[in-house]
């Protein structure tokens, strides 16, 4: 099947390679925070975005991501002592015309070079094609119509995506602020789309529950009625992060400490997860100045505290 | 034909770039506000990208230009890079002319260069470019040169190969039996065997050795190549004309003389170029105290381009200060094989440079 069927219909329903195990407290390789922060003692292991690493070139007439040596080479020696994951941030899945196909090859080469556990991506679109067929970007990420048509679209490219690189595949929940997308009777909404997308593919859930809070608050719902409905056991892994209120909406700004409710919320999740293998504080690196290297510590600190209620160490146990 | 979804997706794009396409509600607070988040991750991916250039352009004067740049339809590039050298050639002919803010913006484009460049830049040892190997190279380059003059000679027709069989016994693809017995004037044998990548003339570890080529060859013609650069034995542009064989082979002579030397030079000060990833940048103070700047410190004032910087892929941390010796060369040196075919080539036609005798 190929990453580009749009129209594939019968998509089986899968279930993709297992979670590496529970694993722990993860973060971003954030270039401009100090060494000693990336630590086994502070951190399970470490969540690489490649795109930071990597810059667009013409290769043979085509557009490749390459690597930058430099800053892929100061990642590598800065994170090489802890497991990996990767959180991809441009391959727009949801894009009706296609994904951007360098992300994969870039993928391929990074597979080989730095073996990564597990891969994720958002649920999103952001390029779209213009009315002369040009391909655009949007400049920010867009919420897919929970329709079944995006529901195939999607899953069959995540399952492609699982299969080509023999690691679990992880779909992200996105923030958005649109109330009234489209959507299919049979699919509801979002945790609609996502549940069928996730049932279509076999792919596993990678559960932002910022991300929940943010549309919780912006659309008027409970996000721990929410995460009763939202079934918990292919959620592979979580984000925390915090946000800040801007024109009346709450946004999913990556830009401070993580609001109480997320850590309710996480409490609930991790007691429902079987298969989670970590949890990852999110923080933008224009933000890292102002929670600073110590409070960054503190919100790591406390996440794997909360996380060894539910995946206590021999040590704990004594 | 386009599916729903794709089509929804389209219509929200482009209504979000301000088109009549939106396929909700464009009076929805959650619109509007989604149009205003896309606007400031815009505006924010530019401001991020030139963060060093613009922290220098006062507060509205940077508000104006970032936003400029938006409209423009900047600050969508997926990769930082990308964003970077967009708004860096945005930023350079909106910039004040001298300004410190300008210089930064050609220092940042230059580092971009060079780092670009040391991802692939191999030191390699300096070539040996005392007079032995000068020379070796320039009677390389002379023969390879006379060749071409010769056949480009033959190409323009110019010559009566009936009437002239001296000169046609030297082109190197006469027949051997049509030569003259006697060692030919110009020695093709000896050319074609320098020219043999096998034996090229050293300068890159691969060329041959003067010491080894046959003692017997005759050296390049320089003098005649100097004699035919006077403008009083310039060779006449009508060569259909001959009074007599003599005369003919004379102003062939001197006409193939004439192209050689004209090649063998360009080919000397083609010898060295610009590197693609260098970059000669000026600064008009101190470039330590313009950095201080971007942290708080008082920014010197904009004063006369005395502080030249070079960047390039081999030097430590990519650039150093520049000096007036490397500064004077690095002006002096042609950017690539096209600006010498061209601009050189226009500029002796106008008369603005002429050939040093």
């Amino acid at each position: 099947m190929g990453l580009h069927d749009h129209d594939a219909k019968a998509v089986p329903a899968l279930s993709g390679p297992p979670m590496p195990g529970p694993l722990g407290v993860g973060f971003g390789c954030v270039p401009m925070l100090p060494d000693a922060l990336y630590t086994p003692d502070l951190l399970d292991f470490v969540e690489i975005t490649p795109e930071i690493f990597h810059r667009e070139a013409i290769v043979e007439d085509r557009i490749e991501l390459v690597p930058d040596r430099r800053q892929f080479d100061a990642a590598r020696r800065r994170c090489g002592n802890l497991p990996v994951a990767v959180h991809g941030v441009e391959l727009s899945i949801g894009s009706a015309h296609g994904m951007y196909e360098p992300c994969l090859t870039m993928m391929d080469r990074l597979r080989q070079e730095w073996p990564f556990l597990w891969y994720s991506e958002h649920l999103h679109f952001q390029t779209f094609l213009d009315r002369d067929g040009k391909v655009m970007n949007a400049g920010v990420p867009l919420p897919l119509p929970a329709t079944e048509e995006a529901a195939q679209l999607v899953a069959s490219r995540a399952a492609a995506i699982q299969s080509r690189y023999g690691v679990p595949f992880l779909l992200e929940n996105p923030a958005h602020y649109l109330a009234d997308l489209p959507a299919d009777p049979d699919i509801g909404g979002e945790f609609g789309l996502m549940d069928r997308i996730v049932a279509l593919s076999g792919c596993g859930r990678l559960l932002d529950l910022h991300n929940l809070y943010c549309n919780a608050v912006n659309f008027g719902f409970d996000p721990k009625a929410a995460l009763t409905r939202i079934p918990l056991d292919r959620v592979g892994e979580i984000h925390i992060a915090g946000g800040s209120w801007s024109d009346g909406f709450y946004m999913d700004g990556h830009d401070g400490r993580v609001p109480e409710p997320v850590w309710e919320l996480l409490e609930l999740t991790l007691s429902r997860a079987p298969w989670i293998t970590g949890v990852v504080f999110e923080v933008l690196e224009e933000f890292v100045k102002r929670l600073g290297p110590d409070g960054i510590a503190r919100e790591l600190e406390w996440a794997r505290i909360v996380w060894r209620r539910y995946h206590p160490q021999p040590e704990d146990v004594a | 034909m386009t599916s729903p979804l794709a089509a929804f997706q389209s219509a929200l794009g482009l209504a979000l770039m301000g088109q009549d396409t939106c396929p909700i509600d464009p009076e929805s607070e959650g619109f509007r506000f989604t149009a205003t988040v896309r606007r400031s991750w815009c505006e924010g991916r530019a401001t991020i990208a030139a963060r060093t250039v613009l922290a220098l352009v006062p507060e509205v004067e940077r508000r104006r230009l970032v936003a400029e740049y938006v409209d423009a339809g900047g600050g969508l590039a997926m990769f930082f890079p990308s964003e970077n050298a967009a708004l860096l050639e945005f930023l350079a002919p909106r910039l004040p002319d001298p300004s410190h803010a300008l210089s930064l913006c050609r220092m940042d484009q230059a580092l971009a260069r060079a780092r670009l460049g040391a991802e692939v830049f191999a030191a390699r040892p300096v070539p040996n470019r005392d007079r032995r190997s000068v020379l070796a190279c320039l009677e390389h380059e002379a023969w390879g040169c006379l060749e071409t003059a010769m056949v480009e000679s033959f190409v323009d027709g110019h010559i009566d190969s009936e009437r002239h069989p001296r000169v046609l016994e030297r082109h190197p693809r006469a027949r051997p039996e049509d030569r003259p017995a006697q060692t030919p004037t110009l020695p093709f044998g000896l050319l074609r065997a320098s020219r043999d990548p096998r034996v090229e003339p050293e300068d890159d570890g691969k060329r041959a050795r003067p010491e080894d080529r046959p003692t017997q060859t005759p050296g390049p013609p320089f003098d005649l190549l100097r004699a035919s650069r006077d403008p009083r034995v310039e060779p006449k542009d009508d060569v259909r004309k001959p009074k007599d064989d003599e005369k003919m082979d004379r102003i062939v002579r001197d006409r193939i003389d004439h192209q050689a030397w004209g090649q063998i030079e360009r080919s000397v000060r083609c010898r060295i170029e610009r590197g693609p990833h260098a970059a000669l940048v000026w600064f008009h103070a101190d470039p330590e105290s313009v950095l201080k700047a971007l942290y708080g410190r008082p920014v010197p004032p904009v004063g006369d381009p005395t502080y030249p910087l070079l960047f390039a892929p081999g030097l430590p941390h990519l650039y150093r200060a520049a000096t007036a010796e490397e500064v004077a060369f690095w002006t002096r040196l042609p950017v690539d094989d096209a600006m010498v075919d061209t601009t050189i080539e226009r500029l002796l036609a106008e008369g603005v440079i002429v050939e040093a005798e």
